[in-house]
This record gives structure tokens, C-alpha cells and sequence, in this order.
């Protein structure tokens, strides 16, 4: 009763709690006794932007460092790699770029861009790559799965249709994820079935891709098996939204051991792990009654980023409030400010979820 | 070339879903007109990741060396973070005794500051917004006519620092909302409240002074709901105003023996000075209030009207239960054979309900 009572208050009054707690934000406070007292580990062969010089730099060797710490940044544990990408980026003087080295540093921006969900930003960028460059199809690309996260699924063909002159695997996959978002699934799984042997191979980018289709598709279709089989196709490497798919399809599946295995592993080598795998950790732990460390760490995270109103960024509130800490009032209003911004399929599953909540 | 740079750079158009996000905290108190002072909290890794603060690069960042970078850290700021009247700037003054805060699972640096500024003024900050993701600020300010709080998520975003703080009304309003509603979602007060009034149809053996069965003393029961709203306004007021202080668990844990006990006494009418009981238990009710106006906590400019619009709140809320109570118990009231199953039936099963409360809360 006392936690319903909490539930309800605060999810009237959490502008006033933050008003009024302020100063309950932090748990504690402490000064190290030992001047040699570690305050942060870091990965010490990672050189930040601030290492080098203050001298001019060299923007091609900077914008392959760009492109690699973007690359690394969707990895689990990895997503700060980011921000440093972005700060190179702020380092280079685009001006003095030749043609070539400004598609690259408009292609970086964009990517940028789409993670912090500011698709008009990442979209105009994409705009100046022209069709001579040797950047346009990764252009095309990266402009179809941002027309796909809106839901702009004829502008998303489109993409893929200009990619045909340039690379036709790519193009060939990339228009299969757009038909499987059409919801035109029979037609979608005869390619899937038809691609399957070609894409055995499991570590290239390409059947990485491949695999991530066939995953969605058969989440689709509620064929949670074959979608938790298709998404863990080379997890090892795997970017951090197909570690969120696997785990939600390995939940459907009862896999929760499998799931709190593999991402408290992920968490004891990685100094921080993002929010979204976080929260899945947690739900994993209440799960498999493994204890609390991991939800009570995880309710802090949403508490923050309640706090902040992070309204472009609101999956992982309404998943923890759905499937961890379950809330019907607050999953709801969570997962439709999420769906505003970003509608695949996962996140109208979390929608209907969290709106079923209330039955 | 081509097809090598798509394949090269596939992976990276997937998908870049994951983020990691960069908060800080300005805390800042009005200590006397025209002084403020507090600090600001920011990541240890953002800053480092930033300011570049570890000598060796070691991959540890050490407390000395933290400590050695101080003067880095305090330029940055200086940059970064700035108080302007409409005429001129106000030199902000960071003071040394930094330490370190727990903060959602992140470390953070606290950098206690303070500097002298009329209202009003606006804040400027730019700090890691280049070098991390979505930073936001989060501004907690406390005036000596209220309190004020904002985000600041981008860099050119300017903040106009008025002391318009939330009215009296509005204060009165938001605590006589959360008044009513902690009464409707506070199974316990309201059974409470229901055992009281079931008082009045299950009544000891008739005098010839007292009202015919089928009749509900209305005057008596407004009494003694009087009697409980008395009792609990106390201590809700004097537990709200820190005036006296009883652990939050023994109050719930009373408030449980109340329901239990209240419950009893339908059945078994031990206590016949309802009044007596009524305002006994009614303290203790009151504590339990008070716990939960001080999860809400207290508006610090009008911090009398908050328990006063609370206090209120709570008594329409209970006005509102015994208006629905009152035509099912007149009902009750007139279907005698009902009455004899139903009366006990109910007060055993709060009493039951009252003790699994005390088993839980204890």
C-alpha cells in the first residue's frame, strides 16, 4: 500500500519533488582520507581530444579516428566514445577540408546526430553529401534508417532504391527491412529465406545487418525463438540495440538466466554500461531472484532521467516503469513520448505494453 | 573503393540507439539579500574526459591529482558559468574545500561557489555541452521569498532568474489536492474511518434515551469525525512543522493497531466513549499524514498554507467517504437481518486486514 500511495504521489507532484528534494538528489558525500585514492579508472590507451596538442591538426588522421571511436561507440560500454568522436569533430576546421574529407566530416555529424535523435539535424547533414562522393551510398544509408525510426517508410525505399547502382547487397537488405516495416512480411521472409545460406557467414557487417532483419521480422510474427536465435548472431560484436532485442526476446522465451548471465558479464568489464541494458539487467535480477543490486541501480538511473525530462531519450523510462517497476500511469506516458520520436517495432510493442498495463 | 567504404562503415548506419548521458547540479541558496552561494556537482569522467586531468594518463585519476587540477577545472568554469545582472557580470568566487558526491550511480565533483548579484539576473552556461552527450544542468535555487528550479540543455540557452515563486494560492491548491487524494489511496484511513461510522449501526443494546435503530445520529457522527480531524490536524501540524518527531514505522504501525482495534470494538463495544478513542487514534492517524506531506515536502515560502491546504484536503476527502457511506449504512440500517451478517462480517475482516498491517509493518 505504502509503495502505491508513493507511486501515486509522485507521479503527481515529480516537478515539486524536484523542487522540494533537491538536495536529497545526492546519497552521499566524501572526500577521499588518501591522496592516492583511485577517483576514476579509464581506459588508458584511449586518448582523449584534450591529449594532443594544442597545434593544428592533421583532419585526415582525425576524421579516421572520428570514424573509428563512432564505429566503437555502439558497442556496449562504449557509447562515450561518442561524445570524444564529437570533440574531435569540433577540433577539425571544416574549411580547410578538401571535398572528399567534407562528406566524411558531414557523414560523422549525422551519425552524431541521429544517436542524439535530432533526425532533422542528422538528415540535412546527410543532405551536402553529393552523388559523386565516395560517401554517398553510406549517405543513403544512414538517411533510410533514419526515415525508419520516424516511420517514413516511403522515403525510406527511396533511399534504398538509389543504393542499387552503388551496392547492391546493401540495397538488397536495406529494402527488405523497409518492406518488413510495410508490414509486407510474407514477401519480406521469401528474401529472408532466399538470403539465408548467403549470409551464413556470421561476422560481416553485411549478415550482421542480415540477421538484424530476419530478427525483427520473426519479432513481427511473434516467433520469439527464431527472433532470440537471429539476434544472437555474433553478439559478441554485436551493437548495443541488438543486445537490447535479444534480451527482450530471450524475456518472451524465458530465458532469463541466459539474459543476466550475459549482460552481468558485460556489466563486470565495462566501467559503466548504458542505461538500456541497465534496466534489462535489472528486470533479468528481479527475474531470476539474483538480489537488488542492479534494479535499486537502475531506479536511481530513471529517477535521473525523469529528472532531466529526457523526452527524446524515453524508451528506457518506460521499459523500467513496464517490465521492472511496473506502473501503469507512468509506462504509459513514458512509451508514447517515445513513440513520438522513434517508431519501430520494438518500441510499439513497448507501447501497447505499457498501455496493457492498465487492464 | 566504394563498396569497401559501405561495407566498412554498414555497421555504423544500423543503429546508434545506445547513449550515455551527462548531468550536473547547481545548488544555490540566497543566504542574505544580494549573497548567493552553493555548488555545482559535475561527472569526474566528464570533466576528465574534457579538461584532460590526469598528469600521467595512467588510466587512474587519483584524489591528489584531481586535487592538483583544481585551478583547470575552476578556469573552465570561470568560462563556462556566468551570473549577470542587466548592467554588469558578478565574479564568482570558487571555493576550495571541493569533495566528491554519490550521484546516481556516477561520482561527481562538488565545486562549492558563491558571489554577490541582485535579482534579477540570467544565467549563462555552456559547460560540456561540446564534449559530452545531451548534457543537461539541472538548477535548484532557493530564495528567501521561495524557490525556483530549471533545466538548461542547450548552450545557447540563457536563464532569467526572477524570485516569482509559486503563489499562495497555487501552494493551497496543489496541498489540498494531494490532501484528498492521500485519504481516497490510504486503505487504512478509510477503514478507519469506515469503522467509525459502523459504530452508529451496530450499536450496544438500546436505551430509551438513544434514537430508534433505524435512524443514524447524524449529529453525533459529524462530532465525531470532528473529534478525528482535531486530533490528527495536531500532530499533523506539529510533526510538519518539526516540532515533534516519532519514527515514521511506530506511527504506521499504530495506525494499523487503530484500524484493528476500532474494528474490534464494532463488535465487541469495549470502548463505549467513542469520542475518547476516536481522538487517541486520531494522533496517531495524524503522524501518518504527516509522513506523507513530508514525502511531498513543504512549500518553503508558504509553509503554513501547505499543511493547512493539506490538513483540509484530508477533511474533504474524508467528508466525501462518509457522504457515500451514509446512504449504504441507512440502507443497512433498515434490512435488520443483513445488518446482523454484514456488520460483524466487515469489522472482522478490517480487524483481520488491521492485523496482518501490524505483522507487516512491524
Amino acid at each position: 500500500m505504502a509503495n502505491s500511495k508513493l507511486k501515486l504521489v509522485t507521479s503527481a507532484a515529480l516537478p515539486l519533488l524536484m523542487f522540494f528534494h533537491s538536495s536529497e538528489i545526492f546519497s552521499k558525500e566524501w572526500t577521499p582520507e588518501n591522496p592516492t585514492d583511485i577517483i576514476l579508472t579509464y581506459d588508458k590507451d584511449f586518448v582523449s581530444a584534450q591529449d594532443e596538442s594544442q597545434g593544428p591538426i592533421d583532419a585526415q588522421s582525425t576524421l579516421s579516428k572520428v570514424e573509428q571511436l563512432i564505429k566503437s561507440a555502439k558497442l556496449p560500454g562504449n557509447s562515450q566514445n561518442l561524445m570524444t568522436a564529437k570533440q574531435w569533430l569540433a577540433k577539425i576546421d571544416s574549411q580547410g577540408l578538401s571535398s572528399q574529407q567534407k562528406d566524411r566530416y558531414y557523414l560523422a555529424q549525422a551519425n552524431i546526430a541521429q544517436s542524439q535523435h535530432d533526425f532533422e539535424q542528422s538528415l540535412t547533414l546527410l543532405n551536402n553529401i553529393g552523388q559523386s562522393s565516395l560517401y554517398f551510398p553510406q549517405s543513403l544509408l544512414v538517411a533510410a534508417r533514419v526515415y525508419i525510426i520516424q516511420n517514413q517508410l516511403d522515403a525510406a525505399e527511396q533511399q534504398c532504391r538509389r543504393l542499387i547502382s552503388y551496392n547492391l547487397p546493401a540495397s538488397e537488405l536495406c529494402l527488405i527491412e523497409v518492406k518488413v516495416h510495410q508490414g509486407e512480411l510474407s514477401t519480406a521472409k521469401q528474401s529472408i529465406q532466399r538470403l539465408a545460406k548467403r549470409y551464413q557467414e556470421q561476422s560481416s557487417p553485411l549478415s550482421q545487418y542480415f540477421h538484424q532483419i530476419s530478427g525483427t521480422l520473426y519479432r513481427i510474427e511473434k516467433d520469439y525463438q527464431r527472433a532470440q536465435a537471429s539476434f544472437a548472431n555474433n553478439l559478441a560484436q554485436a551493437p548495443v540495440s541488438q543486445w537490447y532485442r535479444w534480451a527482450d526476446m530471450a524475456f518472451q522465451n524465458s530465458d532469463t538466466k541466459k539474459v543476466y548471465q550475459a549482460i552481468h558479464e558485460l556489466e563486470q568489464n565495462h566501467s559503466s554500461i548504458e542505461d538500456g541494458l541497465l534496466i534489462r539487467l535489472a528486470r533479468a535480477e528481479q527475474a531470476t531472484n539474483s538480489g537488488n543490486k542492479y534494479q535499486s541501480l537502475a531506479k536511481d538511473r530513471v529517477q535521473l532521467r525523469q529528472l532531466r525530462k529526457d523526452d527524446l531519450h524515453a524508451a528506457d523510462i518506460a521499459y523500467y516503469y513496464t517490465y521492472v517497476s511496473p506502473d501503469s500511469e507512468l509506462a504509459s506516458q513514458w512509451a508514447q513520448k517515445n513513440w513520438e520520436h522513434v517508431k519501430e517495432p520494438a518500441d510499439k510493442e513497448l507501447l501497447l505494453q505499457a498501455q496493457s498495463l492498465d487492464h | 573503393m566504394r563498396n569497401l567504404i559501405m561495407i566498412a562503415l554498414l555497421l555504423v548506419a544500423t543503429s546508434l540507439k545506445a547513449h550515455e548521458f551527462s548531468t550536473a547540479n547547481l545548488t544555490l541558496e540566497q543566504s542574505s539579500e544580494g549573497h548567493h552561494q552553493g555548488y555545482i556537482a559535475l561527472s569526474v569522467s566528464d570533466l576528465h574526459h574534457t579538461l584532460g586531468l590526469d598528469p600521467n594518463k595512467d588510466g587512474n585519476l587519483t584524489w591528489a591529482e584531481l586535487s592538483q587540477s583544481h585551478s583547470i577545472i575552476t578556469e573552465y568554469l570561470r568560462k563556462h558559468l556566468q551570473f549577470n545582472t542587466p548592467n554588469s557580470s558578478c565574479p564568482i568566487t570558487f571555493g576550495s574545500d571541493i569533495s566528491l558526491l554519490d550521484s546516481y550511480g556516477e561520482t561527481l565533483l562538488k565545486q562549492p561557489l558563491n558571489f554577490n548579484c541582485t535579482l534579477p539576473l540570467t544565467v549563462h552556461y555552456t559547460a560540456l555541452f561540446d564534449s559530452t552527450s545531451d548534457h543537461k544542468l539541472l538548477i535548484n535555487w532557493s530564495f528567501e521569498e521561495g524557490q525556483t528550479q530549471t533545466i538548461i540543455d542547450k548552450p545557447a540557452q540563457h536563464w532569467e532568474v526572477e524570485t516569482s515563486s509559486q503563489s499562495a494560492w497555487d501552494t493551497f491548491l496543489f496541498y489540498l489536492y494531494q490532501g484528498m487524494i492521500h485519504i481516497w489511496i490510504g486503505l487504512d484511513h478509510v477503514l478507519f474511518v469506515l469503522t467509525l461510522l459502523l459504530h452508529y449501526v451496530n450499536k450496544p443494546r438500546q436505551t430509551t434515551s438513544t434514537p430508534s435503530r433505524n435512524t443514524i445520529n447524524l449529529k453525533s457522527m459529524i462530532w465525531l469525525v470532528t473529534g478525528f480531524t482535531i486530533a490528527h490536524s495536531i500532530t499533523l501540524t506539529l510533526t510538519a512543522l518539526d516540532w515533534i518527531s516519532v519514527s515514521s514505522k511506530w506511527a504506521e504501525v499504530g495506525i494499523a493497531i487503530s484500524v484493528a482495534y476500532s474494528a474490534l470494538n464494532v463488535v465487541t463495544h469495549w470502548i463505549k466513549r467513542l469520542m475518547l478513542m476516536t481522538v487517541a487514534f486520531g494522533l496517531l492517524h495524524g503522524l501518518g499524514f504527516a509522513g506523507a506531506l513530508s514525502e511531498l515536502g513543504l512549500s518553503k515560502s508558504h509553509q503554513l498554507t501547505s499543511i493547512i491546504g493539506f490538513n483540509l484536503g484530508v477533511e474533504i476527502g474524508q467528508i466525501a467517504i462518509i457522504l457515500v457511506a451514509i446512504p449504504l449504512l441507512l440502507l443497512l440500517n433498515k434490512h435488520e437481518k443483513v445488518r446482523k451478517v454484514l456488520v460483524p462480517f466487515v469489522s472482522i475482516a478490517i480487524f483481520l486486514l488491521g492485523i496482518l498491517w501490524v505483522w507487516q509493518r512491524v
